[in-house]
């Protein structure tokens, strides 16, 4: 079954020069805002810096368990420019490492979840009324009735502390956001005529699900999935944050916050710089979605 | 209304039913032998025995459930693997701590929240609405260990005038148990010092705690003013020559307030999670943090207890706000008035 929300389905049809007209008119409406520009630029900043870490960043070997005490909690210099841990190892490297962890946290929630929850979304709303839908909402209210954090927490509390449990976490506590939002849409438009003529001409459900009623709820679904990678990754960095996450010597944005808490207030820069490296993976994401909403909707 | 509200409460219950076997199930995967961590390694095998026969550890998943169940009625959630007391008897203690941190904040949220959406709606274009606009974007996405390392950085170091931990100073006694809210029994004590010195420890941690909720109240209630500003009606009273600011927070806030007291009851309750973080970073002895280390020692009976306390408090503000938006809607008001 193919349930991942695909991109390109809508636009496949058009020709050739069509399709890209609608490129750049969507890059122009995302553009009009100069704040989702800016966090499409942090955001490929980070992408630029996960991937060619080893290259960039001053001392690639502290990303272990490396000590060096001569250096141990230097301020900020110009040979450590965010300066250094307890034992010597420079901040700013292992932040820049940190962030490959970081994304991989975003993009495998979502990779899991949007999938899950879409497709049990779409069933719930087309079938509604039924004890297909009801028995799956009944189970999303079961998970929504508690802040995802502190089930997040419970489910991840149970398992041995790793990058790929907290996704784990994460994905079952997620998945019944997309299936609430997903239910909403298909159940405002599963009566609308070309959902009933594709019913009438006989095309199976399958097709009606993803080709007929899917597309129509994709833009919503992306704005949320923008957002959600902010959010997902605040989650990864607040489980690292309380122990829950990758574990040491792997470089994690909230165990260095967690370590540094307990520096303050002399070396400040222990907690201050990853936390704030956090904060702006998260607005990044936050400004490109409202750019993503501005670009999908409608109104010009 | 009378039937929507029974209607209601079914299906909270339902989902509460539902939640106590999520939770149950999770907290019995848990690996390792719970017996045997409750009573150490050094305990002999018969006794270790006893008490799993006792906890019916020996028994089918679901007749666990139901006697864990019926133990919740009984009002007896267990004994909590590291404190050695009943877990009844520790949430009574950390509750009222984690309540009084969050009543202080939704306090701060839902002034803060609303006067800084007016003020942002009034001078909208103006500087202080660009201020105010970029403090409410930062609230929403910086995570609260952000603010606590700024604000702790701020008033606990550099300006050193608030307390970094706990929640008395060194050299007072607690107060004597009435509500369990510090600053509370010392005001019924008389105490006035004891209750500053409570209110100068919650403070840091409260405010950070309603950071996030101020912005997201600040922003809905701006939006919502700023679209009922160009109605008729305030025209209208402009046109009678009636003060600007009469207007504002007379009749046009409240027509605004809907989607703002909604989403704030979301956020008030979610502070309850924010709590977790929160208390564990200013040292507070709540409820969060008991439930945190709860988590972190793998103390089944304190983690499934604790958190079917915070589902049914979210449950119960749920409800709540439901009832808040229909009483302050006239038009849901006078529905129900014609229903009945």
């Amino acid at each position: 079954m193919n349930g991942t929300p695909h991109a390109g389905e809508g636009a496949a049809a058009l020709p050739r020069k069509k399709r890209f007209e609608n490129v750049r008119r969507a890059w122009y409406k995302f553009s009009l805002s100069k704040l989702s520009v800016a966090g499409l630029v942090i955001i490929c900043a980070v992408i630029f810096v996960a991937v060619f870490q080893k290259w960039l960043s001053p001392y690639p070997e502290h990303v272990g368990a490396v000590v060096n005490f001569a250096e141990a909690s230097a301020p900020p210099s110009f040979s450590h420019p965010l300066g250094t841990d307890t034992i010597g190892r420079d901040i700013l490297s292992r932040i820049l490492f940190a962030f490959r962890g970081a994304l991989t946290m975003g993009v495998g929630v979502l990779a899991v979840v949007v999938p899950i929850g879409g497709v049990l979304g779409l069933v719930a709303g087309y079938w509604n009324n039924r004890g297909v839908s009801t028995f799956i909402m009944r189970l999303a209210d079961v998970f929504l009735a508690l802040p995802a954090l502190i089930l997040v927490l419970c489910v991840s509390s149970i398992m041995e502390p790793s990058l790929r449990n907290a996704m784990l976490a994460v994905c079952v506590c997620w998945w019944p956001y997309y299936t609430r939002m997903l239910f909403g849409i298909v159940v405002s438009i599963r009566n609308e005529t070309y959902v009933r003529s594709a019913e009438i001409l006989g095309a199976g459900y399958a097709h009606i699900l993803f080709r007929e009623i899917l597309p129509n709820c994709l833009a919503p679904v992306f704005t949320k999935m923008t957002l959600d990678m902010g959010w997902a990754i605040l989650l990864g960095a607040t489980l690292s944050f309380v122990g829950m996450g990758e574990q040491a010597p792997t470089p994690s944005l909230g165990a260095m916050v967690a370590d540094g808490i307990n520096y303050l207030p002399d070396q400040w820069w222990m907690s201050v710089f990853p936390a704030s490296a956090i904060m702006m993976i998260v607005l990044g994401f936050n400004l490109a979605g409202d750019g993503v909403k501005d670009m999908l909707s409608n109104v010009e | 209304m009378g039937i929507s509200i029974a209607k209601r409460i079914l299906t909270y219950v339902l989902v509460l039913f539902g939640l106590s076997i999520l939770i149950f199930v999770i907290a019995r995967v848990m690996p390792g032998d719970v017996a045997r961590m409750a009573l150490g390694p050094r305990t002999p095998e018969a006794t270790v025995e006893a008490l799993r026969e006792e906890m019916h550890l020996r028994d089918p998943i679901y007749t666990q459930y139901f006697y864990w169940l019926g133990d919740i009625f009984k009002g007896d959630f267990g004994v909590s693997i590291i404190s050695k007391r009943p877990v009844l008897d520790d949430i009574r203690i950390y509750l009222p701590a984690t309540m009084e941190l969050v009543l202080l904040s939704a306090v701060f949220t839902a002034f803060f929240g609303i006067v800084l959406g007016v003020l942002s709606a009034k001078y909208s274009g103006k500087w202080p609405d660009a201020i105010i606009r970029i403090f409410s974007y930062f609230g929403v996405v910086a995570p609260a260990f952000f603010w606590a390392v700024l604000v702790m950085l701020l008033f606990a170091y550099l300006i050193p005038i608030l307390p970094s931990s706990g929640r008395i100073g060194p050299g007072l006694t607690e107060p004597a148990h009435v509500t369990g809210m510090y600053i509370l029994d010392y005001l019924l004590a008389g105490n006035t010092a004891g209750a500053f010195d409570a209110l100068k420890h919650i403070l840091m941690p409260a405010v950070v705690l309603s950071f996030g909720g101020i912005s997201q109240a600040a922003r809905i209630t701006r939006t919502s003013m700023t679209e009922n500003m160009m109605k008729p009606y305030a025209s209208a009273e402009r046109a009678y020559g009636i003060p600007e600011n009469k207007i504002l927070f007379k009749y046009l806030l409240r027509p605004s307030l809907n989607s703002t007291i909604s989403v704030m009851a979301l956020d008030i309750a979610g502070a309850f999670a924010g709590a977790f973080l929160v208390e564990q970073i200013f040292n507070y002895p709540g409820l969060s943090r008991y439930c945190l280390q709860a988590m972190l020692n793998k103390d089944v009976f304190a983690v499934s207890a604790v958190v079917m306390v915070f589902g049914v408090i979210f449950i119960v503000m749920n409800f709540v706000t439901d009832i808040i938006i229909s009483v302050l809607d006239p038009r849901v008001r006078l529905a129900a008035r014609g229903e009945a």
